[in-house]
């Protein structure tokens, strides 16, 4: 199996663009991240177009505003992992040797309000059991009876991902909140406020990926490599109604075994913390700190930027935003930049392997990414 | 087909005709393989070993609140009242079921708590149309005298 490199990376502003349309917004990510890469778009070998709710054939839609090149274009749906598991499969098949080079755009308008992920006529929807945030809840309920995790430290997240946002030029809300008000918003579903729930988002993020071959070819700097990933579907959830982030522990054991990396290896990570609640349990789920300990390491400061492992330098989906296909490949560009060193006062100091954890309903992805030179 | 109170079941197969106190039991599978139970029934195949002999049974009717939230934002969808309580309830050994919690105010509720399966009443619309039985839990009758003997302690 041959390696497979990201050599460029783009994102647009995460905001409410009212006035663009999603195909513009994926196109001038595509553009940015070619520019960054210095190649053109007449030579890439294959479009994966990542999205969840942008209608039928949105890829080829994008297609027509970067270019008619004839490439094939392979459209990934798989809710909000969809940007992570395309660029699996597009480092795969690189990998595979079956591209040299290929572009991953990940990309969404969302409809305003709570995520509706179940068909009508689901009597789950009639019983009121599909409020998105209850799943958090109740594993953040269940964490708190079990291991005595506090309110506050799940709300520390949010302000956390806020604070680091203040320093991302695209994220959504730039702004700095007090633990006060992120206590004191609305509560949506106990223990999750308002300001404990990732927005509403529109945006587009893009990676170029290329094969060992075309980056010696190219003489292309500032490579990472795409080291291993893991992506696992279904769940205890579905299967057991245990509401619990086992699916992740799964996804990134399987990533840490492929790249022979120990989570104690990792310096920086994006996860998926869709919910403060998500991001406290993804800590152990990913072996970052052992089960039961995730409020610790918030006591301890271990997550923020100059700790000891700094988690969602970004912002996070909280505080960057969260349009559903662009999130994984987000947070894949987030750790481009940071693996290059060229975060700016965001940057964690040294970082050299870092991991992405992106959920959908009912699937995780775990990508492990490392500095190339 | 519809039950004492007047109102249809949210969805056929999910639970027994409810008892003059509203008293039901929930229809699982189990497979005839390894034993697993699980809830909802409609599977193909059993969520342990895959075995796709599976008989439709009646579940525990009593249970534990395993951990619960309270929604205070009605998804798309809910037109019931607000706020309510949602918990995870595990019936017997470790059939859970999600449902809602009814019977007390949905801020007393407690991890731990023991609870009885009930039917209640939700609309289908906005405007009420025909009411959905649907399944939920409630406090069991020794949960509830226990909980008062506390109180007035």
């Amino acid at each position: 199996m041959g390696e497979a490199y990201i050599i460029g990376a783009g994102i647009t502003r995460f905001a409410r663009h009212e006035d663009r349309t999603v195909e513009s917004l994926a196109a001038e990510a595509v553009v940015q991240a070619l520019r960054d890469a210095g190649i053109g778009w007449g030579q890439v070998q294959q479009l994966y177009a990542a999205h969840v709710k942008q209608g039928v054939a949105a890829g080829q839609r994008v297609i027509k505003q970067v270019g008619p090149s004839g490439i094939p274009v392979l459209n990934v749906e798989n809710c909000a992992a969809a940007g992570s598991t395309a660029v699996r499969e597009a480092s795969l098949a690189v990998r595979a040797g079956e591209f040299d080079l290929v572009v991953v755009a990940g990309f969404e308008k969302m409809e305003p309000g709570l995520l509706s992920v179940f068909p009508a006529g689901d009597p789950r929807v009639v019983m009121g059991m599909t409020v998105l945030p209850m799943r958090f809840a109740l594993m953040g309920a269940k964490h708190m009876h079990e291991f005595g995790t506090t309110i506050e430290q799940f709300a520390q997240i949010s302000v956390k991902n806020h604070e680091h946002a203040v320093h991302n030029p695209i994220a959504q809300y730039p702004k700095n909140v007090s633990l006060e008000q992120v206590l004191a918003s609305r509560i949506i579903c106990d223990p999750i406020t308002v300001l404990q729930c990732s927005p509403t988002s529109d945006g587009a993020a893009a990676v170029v990926i290329c094969s060992e071959e075309f980056l010696r070819r190219s003489g292309a700097r500032r490579a990472v490599r795409v080291v291993a990933s893991g992506l696992t579907s279904d769940s205890d959830e579905q299967a057991r109604n245990v509401h619990t982030l086992e699916l992740m522990e799964r996804a990134s054991r399987r990533a840490y075994e492929r790249a022979g990396v120990a989570p104690e290896d990792v310096d920086v990570a994006e996860t998926h913390d869709c919910f403060t609640v998500s991001e406290v349990i993804s800590y152990e789920a990913l072996g970052l700190c052992a089960k039961g300990e995730g409020g610790r390491l918030v006591d301890e400061r271990a997550t923020w930027i100059g700790g000891r492992i700094p988690v969602n330098p970004s912002g996070g989906l909280l505080a960057r935003g969260h349009p559903l296909g662009a999130t994984g490949v987000a947070q894949i560009c987030e750790l481009v930049t940071q693996l290059r060193g060229e975060a700016g006062p965001r940057q964690v100091e040294g970082a050299r392997i870092g991991l992405a954890a992106n959920t959908g309903m009912w699937s995780c992805c775990v990508t492990l990414l490392e500095k190339a030179d | 087909m519809t039950a004492a109170g007047g109102a249809a079941p949210v969805a056929a197969g999910l639970f027994t005709n409810p008892d003059a106190e509203g008293a039901i039991r929930l229809l699982g599978q189990r497979c005839r393989a390894c034993g697993a139970c699980f809830f909802p029934g409609g599977r193909m195949s059993c969520i342990r070993c895959f075995g796709t002999e599976l008989e439709t049974v009646e579940l525990d009717g009593a249970g534990k609140v395993e951990c619960l939230t309270v929604v205070r934002q009605a998804p798309k969808g809910y037109y019931g009242p607000l706020p309510y309580a949602i918990g995870s309830v595990v019936l017997g050994a470790d059939v859970r079921v999600l449902a809602q919690l009814v019977g007390r105010a949905p801020e007393a509720w407690r991890c731990g708590d023991a609870v009885a399966a009930c039917v209640f009443e939700l609309p289908r619309a906005r405007d009420g149309g025909d009411p959905a039985l649907c399944y939920g839990f409630r406090p069991s009758a020794s949960a509830a005298e226990r909980t008062a003997a506390e109180r007035s302690r």
